[in-house]
C-alpha cells in the first residue's frame, strides 16, 4: 500500500479519493473552458462583419466542430461530475465511491482522451473538422482524410470508455454506499439528478460507441458502414442522435439540479414539491430516449414516425415546465438572501426560460423544415446550454467552494461577475435570435443579407461575456490567497457535507452518519474495536498508467506500429499491476440499500455494465438489420459463411457457459478441483471458439472476401469482430481467474470475481445465441 | 411581403407567429412571475425566517402537493396541445402538393454547389428559373455528402442526402430573384455553397425553357 505526503505532486497523480478526483476534474473541466472559450472568441472575431480573415474556412470548421465537442464533453459534464465526484459520498454519507480505483481511471481517461482529440490541431490537415455531429459521409475517408478525425474518434472512444466507467460506480455508489436512514427520497436534489444523468448516461453512450466503433473501422480498416448509401448518413444519424438527444439532458440536468439544490438554500425555504421535481426528471429522462428523430425532422423520415415524434418532443417539454414553475414557487413565503449562488440559480431559471420557449419551436416539424441549420438553433441552444446548465453549475460552484477550499470569495466581485456575465450572455445570444436566415457553421458572410448587426452585437457580447469569467478567476485566485475561512457552514445548509470541517478530511466522517426517523442526521461515532477506515488505501499509480497506455496505443494507431506496441506495453502491464495490487475499498457494514437489497457492490457493477453492453450490441444488430433491410440483395444464406462450422462452434461456446457455471458451483461447495477444472475448460473451450473464427476468417480472406467487399462482409466482420474481442477479454480474465484459483484464493466465502465472471460470460454467450442465426441463417 | 410569396411560405409565418405570441406570452408572464417573486420575498433587515427554513442536519419538510402538481402540468399541456395543432396542419400543406402534374425539378447538391435538371432534360448549376403562379415540385439529393437545400425568401428547405430524394414544393407568387444556401456542414466550401433562384412571367419562362 502507498502512502504519500499531502503536498506532493505524486497525491494529485496517484490520488484515487473522490474529493481529490473531484478537484481534479474541476480544474481540468475549467481548463477545457478556456480552450473551448478561446476558439469562440476566436469564431465570433472571424464573424463580427462580413467577409473578415481572421479564421479562414477549414482553422474555422476545425474550431467550431472542436468548441462544440469540448464545451459538450469536455467542459459541462466533467463540470457536473466534479461537484458530483465530490459532494456525491458525502451527501449520502459514505466514504469514497464504491470503486475509487476505477474513478481514477475515469478521471485520466477523460483528460487524455480530450488531449487526443485536441492534438489533431498539431497534425498535418488540422483536427477534425466535421462539426460536433460528426456526419456522414463527410467523416468517412473520401472526404475528410485526414489524422485529426481518426484522433478525434480515438479521443471520443477514451471518453466514453470513461463515461461507461463513471456510470457504472456512480450508480452502485448511490445504490449501495448510503448511510442508514438515508433513504432515496431523503437524498439531497443534487445527488438525485446526477443518479438520474448516469442512467441516461448509461443507455446513451453505448450508442455512440458503437457509431464510433463502425467509424473506425471504415477509415482504418476500410469496411463500409458510412461510405454506403445503404448506411451511410441515416444511420449515423440515428445512431448519433440515440445518444445526442439524451445527451443534452445529460448536460442539462446537473444544471437544473443544482439550481434546485441552491435555491431553497438561500430563499430559506425548502424545495416546493421536490417529490413532483424528481418525478418529472424521471419522466423526461425516460422520454430523452423517445424523441431524437427530432434531429431528423428534414431527413425524409416516414411522416408519421416525424408526428409521433412531433409528439413525444412537445410532450417532454412538460416536466421541463413543471421543473421551471418548481423552482419559482420554491420563492413563495420566502426570505431571499442575495448572495452570489442564488443569484446565479435564479439568473439559469430566467435564461432557461427562454432557451425552453426557444425549443418548443423547434420541436415542430413544421417549423424546423426551415429552423434546422440556422443561427435560430444556435441560439436557443446556448440559451438552454449555457444560459440553464452552465449558469446553474456556476451557482453549484459559488455554493461549494467554501467547502471544498475552506475559504469565502469575495462577495463584491462575485456580485460584479453576475451582472456581467448576465449582459454578456444575453448581448452574445439574444440577437442570433434575428439571425434566424443565417446559415450555421459558416465562417463569412456576404453583406447584402442585413445580417451585420445581430452579428457585431453578438461579438461585443462575447467580449464582455468572457471578461465576465476573467472576473471569476480573479476572485477564485483571491480566495484561495486570502479568503476568510468558511467554517464548516456558511451559507445555514442542511444537507451532511455541511456537517464536517471545510475542506472535509479525507475520510469524510469521524463516525459514522445515521439518518433518523424523524429526519435528524448524527454522526455516530465507531466503536473503537470497528473503526475500520483506517486501513482505507487513496493511492493507486496504474489508473493513470494506464490511461497513458491506451493513450499512446491510440496514438500509434496513427503514428505506426513502434508506438502502438510501446502503448500495448506500458497498458498491459499496468494492467497486470493493478490486479496485483492490494487495495482496500471500503464496503459499508449497513446502510440503506433498496432495491438492491441483498446485491454485492461487484455484482451489481458488473450487472450496470452489462446493460450499457445490451445497448452496444443493439446498436450494432440494429445498424446491421437497418444496412440489409437497405440493401437490394443479400447473399443467401450459406454462400458465403458456412452454418454447420456456425453450428458447431455456437455448440462450443454454449458448452462453455455450462462448464463455467460447474467452476462456479465448485467455489461455492468448496470442492477446489471442480472450480480449477471448471475454469480450465471454458477456457480451453473459449479459446477454440476464437481458433474457429480466426480459421474462418482466414478463409474468407484467402477467397477475397475482405473489410470492403460490400455490406454483409463489413457488418459480419465487425459484429462478430465485436463479439470476439468480447470473447478475448474474458479470456483474459480467465487466466487471471485461474491463476487465483490455484493459489488457492477463491473460496466459499470469497467468490464474487467469479461471480461476476459468469455473468459476463453467459452474457457474451447469449449475444452469440443472437449473432449466429442473424448472420449464418437468414 | 415574404409570407405571401407561397402557400407553404404564408403558412409556415403564421405558424412561426402563433408559436411567437404564445412563447412571448408565456415566456414573459413566467419570467414576470419570477421576478415578481423574487422582489416580494427578498430578505428585509429584520423579517423573520421562515418556520421551515433549511436547518443544518435536518431533513427538509415536505412541500407542494400531488393537486398543485396536477394543475401545473394541466397548463403546460393545454398551451403545448394549442401549437401542436397548429403544426400538423402545417406539416400537411408543406409535405402534399396540391396538384398532380406539376413541373419536377430535379436537385443535385455536391461540393460546393447545385445542379438543376429539368424535366426536359436541361442542366443549369447555382441558378434555377421557374415559372411564377406554377407547382415547382424540388426533388432533392446529393452527389456526395450530406447538405441542405433551402429557400431562404420562402421559409423551406430539405436535406439533401446522398441516396435518398426528398421532396418540396413551392408555388412563387412574385417574380424576382430569391437565395438558396446550403445550411448543413459540407465541408471547406459550406459558407460559398449558394444560388439563385429566378422566379420569371410564365410567358418568358417558356421562351426560355424551350430556347
Ligand atoms: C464563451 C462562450 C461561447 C461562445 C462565444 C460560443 C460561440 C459559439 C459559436 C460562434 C458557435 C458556432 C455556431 C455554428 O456556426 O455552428 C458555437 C457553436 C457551438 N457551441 Fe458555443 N459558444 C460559447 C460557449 C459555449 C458553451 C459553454 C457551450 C457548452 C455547452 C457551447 C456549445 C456549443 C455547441 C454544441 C456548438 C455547436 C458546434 C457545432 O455545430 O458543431 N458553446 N458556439
Ligand atoms: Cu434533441
Ligand atoms: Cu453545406
Amino acid at each position: 500500500m502507498m502512502e504519500v505526503p499531502l503536498n506532493s505532486v505524486r497525491r494529485w497523480l496517484f490520488t484515487t479519493n473522490h474529493k481529490d478526483v473531484g478537484i481534479l476534474y474541476f480544474i481540468t473541466s475549467l481548463y477545457f473552458l478556456v480552450v473551448g472559450g478561446a476558439l469562440a472568441v476566436l469564431m465570433r472575431l472571424q464573424l463580427m462583419a462580413p467577409g473578415l480573415n481572421i479564421l479562414q474556412s477549414a482553422p474555422f470548421n476545425q474550431a467550431v466542430t472542436v468548441h462544440g465537442l469540448v464545451m459538450v464533453l469536455w467542459f459541462l459534464s466533467p463540470l457536473a461530475f466534479a461537484f458530483a465526484n465530490y459532494f456525491v459520498p458525502l451527501q449520502i454519507g459514505a466514504r469514497d465511491l464504491a470503486f475509487p480505483r476505477l474513478n481514477a481511471l475515469s478521471y485520466w481517461f477523460y483528460l487524455f482522451g480530450g488531449l487526443l482529440a485536441a492534438i489533431g490541431f498539431f497534425t498535418p490537415g488540422g483536427a477534425i473538422d466535421t462539426g460536433w455531429t460528426v456526419y456522414a459521409p463527410l467523416n468517412t475517408t473520401k472526404y475528410a482524410p485526414q489524422l485529426g478525425v481518426t484522433l478525434g474518434g480515438a479521443g471520443l472512444l477514451m471518453l466514453i470508455a470513461s463515461v461507461t466507467m463513471s456510470t457504472v460506480n456512480f450508480l452502485v455508489t448511490i445504490f449501495r454506499s448510503r448511510a442508514p436512514g438515508m433513504t432515496l427520497l431523503r437524498m439531497p436534489i443534487y445527488t438525485w439528478g446526477i443518479l438520474l444523468t448516469v442512467f441516461m448516461m448509461l443507455f446513451a453512450f453505448p450508442s455512440i460507441a458503437a457509431g464510433v466503433i463502425m467509424l473506425a473501422a471504415d477509415r482504418l480498416l476500410g469496411t463500409l458502414y458510412f461510405s454506403s448509401v445503404e448506411g451511410g448518413a441515416i444511420l449515423w444519424d440515428h445512431l448519433f442522435w440515440f445518444f445526442g438527444h439524451p445527451e443534452v439532458y445529460i448536460v442539462l440536468v446537473p444544471g437544473l439540479v443544482a439550481i434546485a439544490e441552491v435555491l431553497p438554500v438561500f430563499a430559506r425555504k425548502p424545495l416546493y414539491g421536490k417529490k413532483i421535481l424528481i418525478t418529472a426528471l424521471i419522466i423526461g429522462s425516460i422520454m430523452s430516449f423517445m424523441v431524437w428523430a427530432h434531429h431528423m425532422f428534414v431527413t425524409g423520415t416516414d411522416p408519421g414516425f416525424r408526428k409521433f415524434m412531433t409528439i413525444t418532443t412537445e410532450t417532454i417539454s412538460i416536466p421541463f415546465g413543471v421543473a421551471t414553475l418548481a423552482f419559482i414557487l420554491t420563492l413563495v413565503g420566502a426570505s431571499i438572501r442575495f448572495t452570489t449562488p442564488v443569484l446565479f440559480a435564479l439568473g439559469g431559471v430566467a435564461l432557461f426560460i427562454i432557451g425552453g420557449v426557444t425549443g418548443v419551436f423547434n420541436s415542430s416539424v413544421a417549423l424546423d423544415y426551415y429552423l434546422r441549420g440556422t443561427y435560430w438553433i444556435v441560439a436557443h441552444f446556448h440559451y438552454t446550454l449555457v444560459g440553464g446548465a452552465t449558469t446553474g453549475l456556476l451557482a453549484a460552484l459559488y455554493y461549494w467552494w467554501p467547502k471544498m477550499t475552506g475559504r469565502m470569495f469575495n462577495e463584491k466581485l462575485g456580485k460584479l461577475h453576475f451582472i456581467v456575465y448576465m449582459i454578456g450572455f444575453n448581448l452574445l445570444y439574444f440577437p442570433m435570435h434575428f439571425l434566424i436566415d443565417m446559415p450555421r457553421r459558416v465562417f463569412t458572410y456576404p453583406a447584402d443579407m442585413g445580417w451585420e448587426l445581430p452579428n457585431m452585437l453578438s461579438t461585443l457580447g462575447t467580449i464582455i461575456f468572457a471578461f465576465s469569467w476573467l472576473i471569476l478567476f480573479v476572485n477564485l485566485y483571491q480566495s484561495l490567497r486570502k479568503g476568510e475561512p468558511a467554517g464548516n457552514n456558511p451559507w445555514g445548509a442542511w444537507s451532511l457535507e455541511w456537517l464536517v470541517p471545510s475542506p472535509p478530511p479525507r475520510h469524510n466522517y469521524d463516525g459514522q452518519p445515521v439518518v433518523k426517523a424523524d429526519g435528524t442526521i448524527t454522526i455516530q461515532p465507531i466503536p473503537a474495536n470497528g473503526g475500520h477506515h483506517i486501513h482505507e488505501t487513496h493511492y493507486s499509480r496504474w489508473p493513470l498508467f494506464m490511461s497513458l497506455g491506451m493513450f499512446i496505443t491510440f496514438l500509434g494507431a496513427g503514428l505506426g506500429l513502434p508506438v502502438l506496441l510501446l502503448g500495448a506495453l506500458i497498458l498491459i502491464s499496468s494492467i497486470v499491476g493493478w490486479a496485483k495490487e492490494e487495495f482496500i475499498a471500503v464496503e459499508p457494514a449497513e446502510g440503506e440499500r433498496w432495491p438492491f437489497v441483498s446485491v454485492e457492490r461487484v455484482r451489481l457493477g458488473v450487472w450496470t455494465l452489462l446493460f450499457g453492453e445490451i445497448v452496444l450490441f443493439g446498436a450494432l444488430i440494429g445498424s446491421y438489420i437497418f444496412v440489409r433491410i437497405n440493401s437490394a440483395t443479400w447473399p443467401a444464406p450459406g454462400e458465403f459463411l458456412n452454418p454447420i462450422e456456425g453450428a458447431i462452434n455456437t455448440f462450443i461456446l454454449v458448452t462453455s457457459s455450462l462448464t463455467a457455471i460447474l467452476a462456479l458451483a465448485g467455489a461455492k461447495s468448496g470442492n477446489q478441483t471442480l472450480l480449477r477444472g471448471g475454469l480450465i475448460a471454458t477456457f480451453v473451450l473459449g479459446f477454440i471458439f476464437l481458433f474457429n473464427k480466426g480459421r474462418e476468417w482466414s478463409e474468407l480472406f484467402s477467397h477475397g472476401i475482405t473489410f470492403s467487399s460490400g455490406l454483409p462482409a463489413t457488418t459480419f466482420y465487425i459484429t462478430t469482430g465485436a463479439h470476439g474481442m468480447h470473447v478475448a477479454a474474458g479470456l483474459a480474465v480467465l487466466i487471471y481467474l485461474i491463476i487465483r484459483a490455484f493459489k488457492g484464493r477463491i473460496t466459499k466465502e470469497n467468490h464474487v470475481g467469479l461471480e461476476g465472471f459468469d455473468l459476463y460470460w453467459h452474457f457474451v454467450d447469449i449475444v452469440w445465441l443472437f449473432l449466429f442465426p442473424l448472420f449464418y441463417l437468414i | 411581403m415574404t409570407a405571401a410569396l407561397s402557400p407553404v411560405t404564408a403558412q409556415w409565418q403564421e405558424l412561426f407567429n402563433l408559436y411567437l405570441t404564445i412563447g412571448t406570452i408565456v415566456g414573459t408572464f413566467v419570467i414576470a412571475l419570477l421576478i415578481y417573486n423574487i422582489i416580494r420575498y427578498r430578505h428585509k433587515p429584520g423579517s423573520p425566517e421562515p418556520a421551515d427554513a433549511p436547518t443544518p442536519g435536518k431533513i427538509p419538510a415536505e412541500r407542494g402537493t400531488i393537486g398543485a402538481a396536477l394543475i401545473l402540468t394541466l397548463i403546460v399541456t393545454g398551451i403545448l396541445f394549442t401549437i401542436t395543432l397548429g403544426t400538423m396542419e402545417t406539416v400537411d400543406l408543406i409535405e402534399k402538393p396540391p396538384e398532380k402534374g406539376a413541373m419536377v425539378i430535379k436537385v443535385h447538391g455536391f461540393q460546393w454547389g447545385w445542379k438543376f435538371i429539368y424535366p426536359n432534360g436541361l442542366e443549369t448549376v447555382n441558378e434555377v428559373r421557374v415559372p411564377r403562379d406554377e407547382v415547382i415540385i424540388f426533388a432533392v439529393t446529393s452527389d456526395d455528402v450530406f447538405h441542405k437545400f433551402q429557400l431562404i425568401e420562402f421559409k423551406i428547405g430539405v436535406d439533401a442526402i446522398p441516396g435518398k430524394v426528398i421532396w418540396i414544393w413551392i408555388k412563387p407568387a412574385d417574380t424576382g430573384e430569391y437565395t438558396i444556401q446550403c445550411f448543413e456542414l459540407c465541408g471547406v466550401g459550406h459558407a460559398f455553397m449558394t444560388g439563385r433562384l429566378i422566379v420569371m412571367e410564365p410567358s418568358e419562362f417558356e421562351a426560355w425553357y424551350k430556347g
